[in-house]
């Protein structure tokens, strides 16, 4: 934080249940969020003055003004109203642009909401689906890539998957036993998407979709909804209410969108998340070894892994696999990750993922994540990307007490 | 079916153009060569190809035709995908002094294994539209 700028804290949160296909129409899905967070705040619509959001998910129905349109409906009045969007980081830019405005005492206390919902095509006219796929593809991976990497994200990490296993001799096996402790956590988490629990043999038989990732080591097509409410650690404090203060942000951006092109760049290192950690342990003041408990973006279970590393919690590229079979990255061990049941496991909708692994971490911080606490939790870290790791933005989290 | 879909494809395609996408297209279906562009100031490729250097922001181009030397970095399949859906293999290949490029890879997905050498060859989809493919050679 400059040295002028306050000390920001968050005072309210609230996740929907993480599902399929949105539970209730969008609006009413950000009108509900929007309400739960404040009245987890304490607060009254009046005593709001910024909001920061997102688009609402990939959504045909996107319009421009979104947040103009948002506000009016919730009848806020704000010195503050935007619509941030970079991908996956969405909502992480969107907490980020909050606790900035905040800090610099432009706004006083920010309400963030994120919320996403699958696409949902007519199915009946193919042309549609057709003319929709080529634009989206094109549109999202450019006008050489687009044509080989079809609908899905999935290749494109799979190969990144084939290159980790190339390069350091991880096993399918090892990617298995990333989803059962993920699945196990999110058994315990009421709004997570997967709770059933599975097996490294249940995981290998799931279908192939890209080899070699199972269907069981992709995250799946979720909607959801995260808000956030953001004010100065002073104010948090004269309210008297429990409050987790923001400690840091650190953020990298690479010249490459999805698979790195670049010789000198790699599938299975990924300096996005590296250089983003490094600049926010730095600014908190910390290392990894002092996060109690992490929430981070990992769609894949092999990108999980290799986040493990990136991030600092592991020493040494390819440890991961060792670490997760010894127990050092669960309850009891060194941190705690992904207790939600991560992306994998507590379900993805892309344009919250990042404000709900907030939500998560600000619950541990503050004492209130029943039945999958992190005991005597005081720092915690959210990680979010876009692309395929070629963005990363980290944030750390002190318990206030 | 791939016909409507390669011509929805090459409309947004031709869309994104920003003069280089067109050439890099012409080339392919004309030509029957892989090419990208080069920087004749600082001598260095750019690929995707762009009408200037990412670089060092140099404005004069020229184009070169790139593939010699590829070996292959990564394959896959895909379940479910617009194109190229299983058992047809996609994936990425490296090209000395150019970078990794995606690409089609025309061999069974059994059969192939990552370093080994490639050879470009065009591949002539629907609608016109011919884009670059990679084949092992001994």
């Amino acid at each position: 934080m400059p040295s002028s700028a306050s000390e920001v804290a968050i005072i309210g949160v609230h996740a929907s249940a993480i599902t399929r296909s949105p539970p209730v129409p969008l609006r009413q899905l950000f009108a509900r969020t929007a309400m739960a967070t404040l009245r987890d705040a304490g607060l009254e619509p009046r005593e709001v003055d910024g909001l920061v959001t997102t688009p609402p998910g990939i959504n045909p129905d996107i319009v421009i003004m979104f947040g103009a349109f948002l506000a009016k409906y919730l009848g806020l009045a704000t010195r503050v109203c935007e619509v941030v969007e970079n991908g996956g980081a969405t909502a992480a830019l969107a907490l980020r642009n909050a606790v900035n405005e905040v800090a610099l005492g432009r706004v006083r206390r920010c309400l963030v909401l994120a919320a996403d919902e699958r696409y949902q095509l007519d199915a009946s006219d193919p042309t549609q689906l057709m003319r929709f796929g080529a634009t989206a593809n094109i549109g999202l991976q450019g006008a050489y890539d687009g044509i080989y990497l079809g609908g899905f994200p999935v290749p494109v990490y799979a190969m990144a998957a084939q290159r980790y296993a190339h390069e350091y001799g991880v096993t399918p096996e090892d990617f298995a036993r990333t989803v059962v402790q993920l699945r196990e956590h999110a058994a315990r988490h009421p709004g997570a998407q997967y709770k059933t629990p599975t097996s490294v043999e249940r995981v290998l038989e799931s279908p192939m979709q890209s080899p070699p990732l199972t269907l069981e080591m992709c995250c799946p097509v979720s909607s959801g909804a995260a808000g956030v409410l953001v004010t100065t650690l002073d104010d948090a404090r004269r309210l008297g209410r429990p409050c987790v203060r923001v400690a840091a942000f650190g953020g990298y951006h690479e010249p490459e969108h999805f698979l790195p092109v670049s010789l000198d760049r790699s599938f299975t290192t990924y300096r996005s998340a590296i250089e983003a950690s490094r600049q926010a342990y730095e600014e908190a003041g910390i290392g990894p070894g002092d996060i109690d408990v992490a929430e981070i973006y990992g769609v894949y279970a092999s990108t999980e892994l290799m986040l493990y590393e990136d991030l600092g919690f592991v020493a040494g590229k390819g440890g991961a696999p060792a670490a997760l079979r010894d127990g050092r990255l669960d309850f009891g061990g060194d941190v705690v990750m992904n207790p939600s049941g991560g992306r994998i496991c507590y379900g993805h909708p892309a344009a919250a993922t990042p404000l709900l692994e907030t939500v998560e971490i600000v619950e541990q911080l503050r004492g209130r994540a029943a039945g999958r606490q992190v005991e005597d939790a005081r720092f915690g870290l959210t990680h979010a990307e876009h692309g395929c790791l070629n963005g990363s933005v980290v944030t750390v989290y002190e318990a206030a007490r | 079916m791939n016909d409507a879909i390669d011509s929805f494809t090459w409309q947004a395609i031709e869309h994104h153009d920003d003069g280089a996408v067109r050439e890099f297209y012409r080339r392919l279906r004309e030509d029957r060569q892989l090419c990208t562009t080069r920087c004749t100031d600082c001598g260095r490729f750019a690929y995707p190809p762009r009408p200037f250097c990412p670089h060092c922001f140099g404005e004069k181009i020229e184009w070169a035709p790139i593939g010699e030397g590829a070996t292959l970095y990564a394959f896959t399949t895909q379940k479910r995908a617009l194109r190229f859906t299983e058992p047809e293999v996609v994936g990425v290949v490296e090209i000395p002094g150019v970078g990794r490029i995606t690409s089609r890879i025309d061999a069974p997905f059994e059969s192939l294994r990552i370093g080994q050498k490639l050879a470009f060859e065009p591949l002539e989809l629907g609608a016109g539209l011919v884009v670059h493919a990679f084949t092992p050679i001994a």
